[in-house]
Protein backbone atom coordinates (compact mmCIF):
# COMPACT_ATOMS: atom_id res chain seq x y z
CA UNK A 1 0.00 0.00 0.00
CA UNK A 2 1.44 3.63 -1.14
CA UNK A 3 1.73 5.19 2.39
CA UNK A 4 2.17 9.25 0.82
CA UNK A 5 -0.28 8.62 -1.95
CA UNK A 6 -0.84 12.14 -3.34
CA UNK A 7 0.65 12.33 -7.15
CA UNK A 8 3.49 14.88 -7.42
CA UNK A 9 1.00 17.14 -9.23
CA UNK A 10 -1.03 17.37 -6.28
CA UNK A 11 0.11 20.18 -4.70
CA UNK A 12 -2.71 20.23 -1.65
CA UNK A 13 -1.24 20.24 1.95
CA UNK A 14 -1.49 18.12 5.00
CA UNK A 15 -4.26 20.82 6.42
CA UNK A 16 -5.92 21.32 3.13
CA UNK A 17 -6.46 17.41 3.51
CA UNK A 18 -7.95 18.12 6.49
CA UNK A 19 -10.45 20.36 5.81
CA UNK A 20 -11.62 18.14 2.92
CA UNK A 21 -11.96 15.30 5.10
CA UNK A 22 -14.41 16.93 7.54
CA UNK A 23 -16.75 17.70 4.63
CA UNK A 24 -19.79 15.54 4.37
CA UNK A 25 -19.45 15.15 1.00
CA UNK A 26 -17.92 12.38 -1.24
CA UNK A 27 -15.36 14.31 -1.35
CA UNK A 28 -14.74 14.57 2.25
CA UNK A 29 -14.37 10.76 2.70
CA UNK A 30 -11.65 10.27 0.07
CA UNK A 31 -9.93 13.07 1.36
CA UNK A 32 -10.27 11.05 4.85
CA UNK A 33 -9.30 7.52 3.41
CA UNK A 34 -6.49 9.28 2.03
CA UNK A 35 -5.46 11.07 5.63
CA UNK A 36 -5.88 7.61 7.50
CA UNK A 37 -3.94 5.79 4.66
CA UNK A 38 -1.21 8.26 4.86
CA UNK A 39 -1.41 8.11 9.12
CA UNK A 40 -2.44 4.59 10.20
CA UNK A 41 0.98 3.00 9.51
CA UNK A 42 2.59 5.48 11.23
CA UNK A 43 0.31 5.10 14.50
CA UNK A 44 1.30 1.45 13.74
CA UNK A 45 4.81 2.20 13.51
CA UNK A 46 4.96 3.49 16.95
CA UNK A 47 3.02 0.81 18.31
CA UNK A 48 5.32 -2.21 16.94
CA UNK A 49 7.99 -0.50 19.39
CA UNK A 50 5.81 -1.16 22.19
CA UNK A 51 6.21 -4.71 23.23
CA UNK A 52 4.68 -4.32 26.52
CA UNK A 53 1.41 -4.40 24.55
CA UNK A 54 0.37 -7.38 22.52
CA UNK A 55 -0.98 -7.23 19.13
CA UNK A 56 -4.71 -7.58 19.70
CA UNK A 57 -4.57 -4.60 22.18
CA UNK A 58 -2.39 -2.86 19.31
CA UNK A 59 -5.31 -3.66 16.69
CA UNK A 60 -8.33 -2.76 18.97
CA UNK A 61 -6.42 0.42 20.08
CA UNK A 62 -5.80 1.77 16.48
CA UNK A 63 -9.31 0.46 15.60
CA UNK A 64 -11.56 2.24 18.49
CA UNK A 65 -9.24 5.82 17.59
CA UNK A 66 -10.58 5.42 14.18
CA UNK A 67 -13.66 4.64 15.15
CA UNK A 68 -14.63 6.60 18.08
CA UNK A 69 -11.97 9.43 17.81
CA UNK A 70 -11.42 10.18 14.23
CA UNK A 71 -15.24 8.96 12.71
CA UNK A 72 -17.77 9.66 15.85
CA UNK A 73 -16.22 12.25 17.88
CA UNK A 74 -15.10 14.11 14.52
CA UNK A 75 -11.10 14.32 15.48
CA UNK A 76 -10.01 16.24 12.47
CA UNK A 77 -12.96 19.16 13.01
CA UNK A 78 -10.85 19.80 15.93
CA UNK A 79 -7.27 20.12 14.34
CA UNK A 80 -6.44 23.98 14.27
CA UNK A 81 -3.91 24.79 11.31
CA UNK A 82 -2.50 27.60 13.20
CA UNK A 83 -1.50 25.29 15.91
CA UNK A 84 1.80 23.55 14.16
CA UNK A 85 2.03 20.29 12.28
CA UNK A 86 -1.17 18.10 11.99
CA UNK A 87 1.03 14.77 12.58
CA UNK A 88 1.81 16.62 16.09
CA UNK A 89 -1.98 16.95 16.98
CA UNK A 90 -2.75 13.22 15.86
CA UNK A 91 -0.41 11.98 17.67
CA UNK A 92 -1.60 14.08 20.56
CA UNK A 93 -4.59 12.97 20.57
CA UNK A 94 -3.94 8.59 19.95
CA UNK A 95 -1.93 9.47 23.37
CA UNK A 96 -4.73 10.63 25.05
CA UNK A 97 -7.03 8.19 23.17
CA UNK A 98 -4.51 5.39 24.45
CA UNK A 99 -4.95 6.51 28.23
CA UNK A 100 -8.34 6.35 28.36
CA UNK A 101 -8.74 2.77 26.38
CA UNK A 102 -6.46 1.76 28.73
CA UNK A 103 -7.67 3.53 32.07
CA UNK A 104 -11.04 1.95 30.92
CA UNK A 105 -9.97 -1.63 30.87
CA UNK A 106 -7.46 -1.37 33.84
CA UNK A 107 -10.60 -0.57 35.87
CA UNK A 108 -10.56 2.18 39.01
CA UNK A 109 -6.96 2.21 39.25
CA UNK A 110 -6.79 4.76 36.08
CA UNK A 111 -10.42 5.76 36.32
CA UNK A 112 -11.01 9.48 36.20
CA UNK A 113 -10.80 11.90 38.60
CA UNK A 114 -8.99 9.03 40.64
CA UNK A 115 -5.70 10.22 43.01
CA UNK A 116 -3.22 8.35 40.90
CA UNK A 117 -4.50 9.22 37.52
CA UNK A 118 -1.85 8.80 35.26
CA UNK A 119 -0.12 10.84 32.51
CA UNK A 120 0.29 9.36 29.05
CA UNK A 121 4.14 9.74 29.75
CA UNK A 122 3.12 7.99 33.34
CA UNK A 123 1.33 4.93 31.72
CA UNK A 124 3.76 4.58 29.06
CA UNK A 125 6.49 4.35 31.61
CA UNK A 126 4.41 1.83 33.94
CA UNK A 127 4.14 -0.09 30.83
CA UNK A 128 7.81 -0.80 31.01
CA UNK A 129 8.67 1.54 28.21
CA UNK A 130 9.98 4.92 27.95
CA UNK A 131 9.14 8.48 26.11
CA UNK A 132 10.99 6.57 23.22
CA UNK A 133 7.36 5.71 21.67
CA UNK A 134 7.12 9.43 20.73
CA UNK A 135 10.56 8.75 18.95
CA UNK A 136 9.12 5.67 17.37
CA UNK A 137 6.39 7.50 15.95
CA UNK A 138 8.60 10.46 13.63
CA UNK A 139 11.05 7.55 13.30
CA UNK A 140 8.39 5.74 11.32
CA UNK A 141 6.99 8.95 9.90
CA UNK A 142 10.44 9.73 8.26
CA UNK A 143 10.96 5.64 7.35
CA UNK A 144 6.98 6.29 5.54
CA UNK A 145 7.91 9.62 3.66
CA UNK A 146 11.51 7.70 2.42
CA UNK A 147 9.00 4.75 1.30
CA UNK A 148 7.22 6.56 -0.56
CA UNK A 149 10.62 8.75 -1.96
CA UNK A 150 11.63 5.71 -2.85
CA UNK A 151 8.65 4.15 -4.81
CA UNK A 152 8.81 7.61 -6.76
CA UNK A 153 12.24 7.49 -7.41
CA UNK A 154 11.78 3.68 -8.81
CA UNK A 155 8.79 4.78 -10.94
CA UNK A 156 11.20 7.33 -12.46
CA UNK A 157 13.89 5.49 -13.39
CA UNK A 158 11.44 2.83 -14.57
CA UNK A 159 9.99 5.43 -16.59
CA UNK A 160 13.32 6.88 -18.19
CA UNK A 161 15.27 3.36 -18.45
CA UNK A 162 17.70 4.33 -15.92
CA UNK A 163 17.72 0.91 -14.27
CA UNK A 164 21.32 1.84 -13.55
CA UNK A 165 20.23 4.87 -11.18
CA UNK A 166 17.87 2.71 -9.69
CA UNK A 167 20.09 -0.07 -9.19
CA UNK A 168 23.25 2.20 -7.45
CA UNK A 169 20.36 3.68 -5.44
CA UNK A 170 19.36 0.47 -4.48
CA UNK A 171 22.87 -0.74 -3.37
CA UNK A 172 24.56 1.81 -1.90
CA UNK A 173 21.79 3.83 -0.22
CA UNK A 174 18.26 1.55 0.19
CA UNK A 175 20.35 -1.31 1.74
CA UNK A 176 22.79 -0.22 4.06
CA UNK A 177 20.75 2.95 5.60
CA UNK A 178 17.70 1.03 5.74
CA UNK A 179 18.72 -2.40 5.64
CA UNK A 180 21.64 -2.18 7.44
CA UNK A 181 23.29 -4.24 5.46
CA UNK A 182 26.53 -3.99 3.64
CA UNK A 183 26.79 -1.24 0.69
CA UNK A 184 27.59 -3.93 -3.00
CA UNK A 185 31.53 -2.45 -3.73
CA UNK A 186 32.21 0.03 -6.06
CA UNK A 187 34.22 -2.96 -8.65
CA UNK A 188 31.27 -4.59 -7.83
CA UNK A 189 28.68 -2.34 -9.48
CA UNK A 190 31.09 -1.32 -11.99
CA UNK A 191 30.80 -5.09 -13.34
CA UNK A 192 27.13 -5.17 -12.94
CA UNK A 193 26.62 -1.77 -14.81
CA UNK A 194 28.99 -2.57 -17.31
CA UNK A 195 30.56 1.23 -16.61
CA UNK A 196 34.28 2.00 -17.83
CA UNK A 197 35.01 3.10 -13.79
CA UNK A 198 33.82 3.45 -10.18
CA UNK A 199 34.01 7.20 -10.77
CA UNK A 200 30.55 6.78 -13.13
CA UNK A 201 29.26 4.45 -10.65
CA UNK A 202 30.01 7.32 -8.04
CA UNK A 203 28.40 9.86 -10.35
CA UNK A 204 25.35 7.79 -10.61
CA UNK A 205 25.32 7.32 -6.69
CA UNK A 206 24.99 11.55 -6.66
CA UNK A 207 22.40 11.35 -9.66
CA UNK A 208 20.41 9.18 -7.35
CA UNK A 209 20.73 11.05 -4.31
CA UNK A 210 19.86 14.18 -6.40
CA UNK A 211 16.88 12.90 -7.52
CA UNK A 212 15.50 11.00 -4.06
CA UNK A 213 16.55 14.78 -2.43
CA UNK A 214 13.98 16.41 -4.83
CA UNK A 215 11.25 13.98 -4.43
CA UNK A 216 11.87 14.22 -0.35
CA UNK A 217 11.56 17.76 -0.71
CA UNK A 218 7.87 17.55 -3.04
CA UNK A 219 6.78 15.62 -0.45
CA UNK A 220 7.38 17.23 2.66
CA UNK A 221 5.95 20.65 1.04
CA UNK A 222 3.02 19.06 0.74
CA UNK A 223 3.12 18.48 4.90
CA UNK A 224 3.78 22.36 5.42
CA UNK A 225 1.88 25.34 4.68
CA UNK A 226 4.39 27.24 2.47
CA UNK A 227 7.19 25.82 0.50
CA UNK A 228 9.56 28.48 2.69
CA UNK A 229 9.04 26.01 5.86
CA UNK A 230 10.57 22.94 3.84
CA UNK A 231 14.09 23.81 4.81
CA UNK A 232 13.20 23.76 8.43
CA UNK A 233 11.23 20.69 8.04
CA UNK A 234 13.90 18.88 6.75
CA UNK A 235 16.36 19.83 9.65
CA UNK A 236 13.48 19.48 12.20
CA UNK A 237 12.84 15.88 10.62
CA UNK A 238 16.76 15.00 11.17
CA UNK A 239 16.60 16.64 14.48
CA UNK A 240 13.93 14.05 15.68
CA UNK A 241 15.87 11.31 14.36
CA UNK A 242 19.19 11.66 16.73
CA UNK B 1 23.40 -4.60 -18.68
CA UNK B 2 22.81 -6.71 -16.00
CA UNK B 3 20.09 -4.87 -13.40
CA UNK B 4 17.63 -5.95 -10.78
CA UNK B 5 15.24 -3.56 -11.79
CA UNK B 6 12.75 -6.19 -10.49
CA UNK B 7 13.79 -6.07 -7.24
CA UNK B 8 11.84 -5.51 -4.23
CA UNK B 9 10.98 -1.39 -3.66
CA UNK B 10 9.06 -2.71 -0.19
CA UNK B 11 11.02 -0.86 2.81
CA UNK B 12 8.65 -2.17 6.07
CA UNK B 13 7.65 0.72 8.06
CA UNK B 14 9.11 -0.99 10.59
CA UNK B 15 11.97 -2.89 10.94
CA UNK B 16 11.48 -5.47 13.60
CA UNK B 17 14.94 -6.67 12.68
CA UNK B 18 16.60 -3.32 13.93
CA UNK B 19 16.11 -1.51 17.15
CA UNK B 20 14.39 1.88 16.88
CA UNK B 21 17.83 3.56 17.64
CA UNK B 22 19.55 1.64 14.64
CA UNK B 23 16.39 2.65 12.69
CA UNK B 24 16.72 6.39 13.33
CA UNK B 25 20.50 6.05 12.79
CA UNK B 26 19.88 4.76 9.33
CA UNK B 27 17.34 7.20 8.52
CA UNK B 28 19.37 9.91 9.73
CA UNK B 29 22.47 8.46 7.55
CA UNK B 30 20.16 8.78 4.92
CA UNK B 31 18.95 12.43 5.05
CA UNK B 32 22.61 13.57 5.62
CA UNK B 33 23.66 11.59 2.55
CA UNK B 34 21.51 14.38 0.72
CA UNK B 35 22.67 17.32 2.43
CA UNK B 36 23.21 20.02 -0.58
CA UNK B 37 26.58 20.99 1.67
CA UNK B 38 28.00 17.51 2.32
CA UNK B 39 30.80 16.32 0.34
CA UNK B 40 30.14 14.65 -2.81
CA UNK B 41 32.67 11.76 -2.79
CA UNK B 42 33.03 9.88 0.79
CA UNK B 43 36.45 8.50 1.40
CA UNK B 44 36.19 4.87 0.15
CA UNK B 45 34.76 6.57 -3.19
CA UNK B 46 38.29 8.69 -3.56
CA UNK B 47 40.60 5.40 -2.28
CA UNK B 48 38.09 2.96 -5.01
CA UNK B 49 38.58 5.91 -7.69
CA UNK B 50 42.36 6.48 -7.22
CA UNK B 51 43.05 3.36 -7.15
CA UNK B 52 40.97 3.37 -11.11
CA UNK B 53 42.40 5.63 -11.87
CA UNK B 54 45.62 4.71 -11.58
CA UNK B 55 45.30 1.39 -13.48
CA UNK B 56 43.74 3.13 -16.29
CA UNK B 57 45.56 3.04 -19.73
CA UNK B 58 47.96 5.78 -20.27
CA UNK B 59 47.71 5.79 -23.98
CA UNK B 60 43.79 6.09 -23.79
CA UNK B 61 44.10 9.21 -21.25
CA UNK B 62 46.74 10.57 -21.81
CA UNK B 63 45.89 10.00 -25.78
CA UNK B 64 42.86 11.96 -25.60
CA UNK B 65 44.04 15.10 -24.35
CA UNK B 66 44.33 18.29 -26.34
CA UNK B 67 47.77 19.35 -27.61
CA UNK B 68 49.52 15.56 -27.75
CA UNK B 69 49.87 12.98 -30.39
CA UNK B 70 48.37 8.84 -29.06
CA UNK B 71 51.97 8.03 -31.18
CA UNK B 72 54.16 9.89 -29.03
CA UNK B 73 52.23 8.76 -25.79
CA UNK B 74 53.12 5.07 -26.99
CA UNK B 75 56.63 5.82 -28.25
CA UNK B 76 57.27 7.03 -24.94
CA UNK B 77 55.79 4.41 -23.03
CA UNK B 78 57.71 1.82 -24.83
CA UNK B 79 60.95 3.44 -25.45
CA UNK B 80 63.86 1.87 -24.29
CA UNK B 81 62.31 -1.36 -23.41
CA UNK B 82 59.32 0.02 -20.94
CA UNK B 83 56.33 -1.35 -20.62
CA UNK B 84 54.38 1.48 -19.10
CA UNK B 85 50.71 0.48 -19.61
CA UNK B 86 48.85 2.66 -16.62
CA UNK B 87 49.14 5.56 -14.50
CA UNK B 88 50.72 3.20 -11.82
CA UNK B 89 53.10 1.80 -14.37
CA UNK B 90 54.53 4.79 -14.93
CA UNK B 91 54.76 6.48 -11.40
CA UNK B 92 56.01 2.70 -9.96
CA UNK B 93 58.93 2.92 -12.71
CA UNK B 94 62.51 3.62 -11.38
CA UNK B 95 63.42 5.20 -14.51
CA UNK B 96 60.54 7.03 -15.85
CA UNK B 97 60.16 8.90 -18.91
CA UNK B 98 60.47 12.47 -17.73
CA UNK B 99 58.36 13.87 -20.68
CA UNK B 100 55.30 11.51 -19.57
CA UNK B 101 55.29 12.60 -16.20
CA UNK B 102 55.26 16.06 -17.75
CA UNK B 103 52.26 14.87 -19.87
CA UNK B 104 50.32 13.05 -16.69
CA UNK B 105 50.89 15.89 -14.80
CA UNK B 106 49.10 18.33 -17.45
CA UNK B 107 46.68 15.66 -17.67
CA UNK B 108 45.64 16.22 -14.01
CA UNK B 109 46.18 19.97 -13.50
CA UNK B 110 43.29 20.23 -16.44
CA UNK B 111 40.99 17.81 -14.82
CA UNK B 112 41.91 20.11 -11.42
CA UNK B 113 40.36 22.83 -13.49
CA UNK B 114 37.48 21.34 -15.11
CA UNK B 115 33.86 21.48 -13.26
CA UNK B 116 33.14 18.48 -15.73
CA UNK B 117 35.77 16.45 -14.86
CA UNK B 118 34.79 13.22 -14.48
CA UNK B 119 37.73 12.88 -11.88
CA UNK B 120 37.24 14.17 -8.20
CA UNK B 121 39.57 17.50 -7.51
CA UNK B 122 41.11 15.20 -4.55
CA UNK B 123 42.24 11.91 -6.74
CA UNK B 124 43.79 14.77 -9.82
CA UNK B 125 45.41 16.33 -6.92
CA UNK B 126 47.22 12.89 -5.66
CA UNK B 127 47.78 12.38 -9.09
CA UNK B 128 49.60 15.89 -10.16
CA UNK B 129 51.68 15.80 -6.74
CA UNK B 130 52.77 12.06 -7.80
CA UNK B 131 53.69 13.09 -11.18
CA UNK B 132 56.04 16.04 -9.29
CA UNK B 133 57.53 13.33 -6.92
CA UNK B 134 58.47 10.55 -9.21
CA UNK B 135 60.44 13.66 -11.41
CA UNK B 136 62.14 15.13 -8.47
CA UNK B 137 62.98 11.46 -6.71
CA UNK B 138 63.56 9.27 -10.09
CA UNK B 139 64.81 12.03 -12.53
CA UNK B 140 66.16 14.75 -10.49
CA UNK B 141 64.01 17.16 -12.39
CA UNK B 142 61.94 19.79 -10.85
CA UNK B 143 58.22 19.57 -13.93
CA UNK B 144 56.47 22.78 -11.44
CA UNK B 145 56.55 26.27 -11.66
CA UNK B 146 55.35 25.67 -7.57
CA UNK B 147 58.12 26.49 -5.37
CA UNK B 148 59.45 23.61 -3.39
CA UNK B 149 57.69 25.07 0.04
CA UNK B 150 54.51 25.16 -1.94
CA UNK B 151 55.07 21.52 -3.24
CA UNK B 152 55.92 20.25 0.45
CA UNK B 153 52.81 21.80 1.38
CA UNK B 154 51.02 19.79 -1.64
CA UNK B 155 52.74 16.78 -0.04
CA UNK B 156 51.91 16.93 3.03
CA UNK B 157 47.75 17.81 1.61
CA UNK B 158 48.25 14.29 0.19
CA UNK B 159 49.62 12.43 3.33
CA UNK B 160 46.51 13.83 5.47
CA UNK B 161 44.27 12.02 3.09
CA UNK B 162 43.14 9.05 5.40
CA UNK B 163 42.29 6.97 2.70
CA UNK B 164 45.43 7.17 0.18
CA UNK B 165 46.46 3.72 -0.19
CA UNK B 166 50.21 2.59 1.07
CA UNK B 167 52.65 2.89 -2.26
CA UNK B 168 51.46 6.71 -2.66
CA UNK B 169 51.90 7.70 0.52
CA UNK B 170 55.85 5.74 0.77
CA UNK B 171 56.12 8.19 -2.43
CA UNK B 172 55.16 11.22 -0.63
CA UNK B 173 56.76 10.24 2.42
CA UNK B 174 59.88 9.91 0.32
CA UNK B 175 59.70 13.19 -1.34
CA UNK B 176 58.84 14.63 2.25
CA UNK B 177 62.27 13.54 3.35
CA UNK B 178 63.74 14.46 -0.12
CA UNK B 179 62.67 17.91 0.60
CA UNK B 180 63.49 17.65 4.19
CA UNK B 181 67.10 17.14 3.21
CA UNK B 182 67.14 20.61 1.37
CA UNK B 183 65.48 22.10 4.09
CA UNK B 184 62.19 22.75 2.23
CA UNK B 185 59.67 20.98 4.38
Amino acid sequence: MSLLHQSPSDHATRWSLVARAVSPEDAGTRAMDELLRIYLPVLQGMLARWPQLDASTKEDLLQSFVQKRILENQLLAKADATKGRFRSFLLKAFQNHIVDEIRKSTGAKYSPGAENLLSYDELAESLGHSAELEKAYHVAWVRNLVEEGSRRLHADCMAKGRNDLWLVFQERLQKPFLEGSAAMPYEELVQRLELSSPSQASNLLISSKRQLRKILEALINETVEDPSEMEAEWDFLKKCLK
Amino acid sequence: MSTSSSDSISVPLTDSTRTLREEAKGLLALLNEMDPGEPLWSHEDLESILSHQMEAPLLIDLGSMHGVNAEQVQQLASTRGLVLRSFEDLLTHPHPPVELLIFTKEFAKRNLASPRSPIPAEVARILYFSCISSAMLKCGRKISQLSLTEIGEGIDWCLHRPWLQSEWRELFKNTKGFLEERGEA
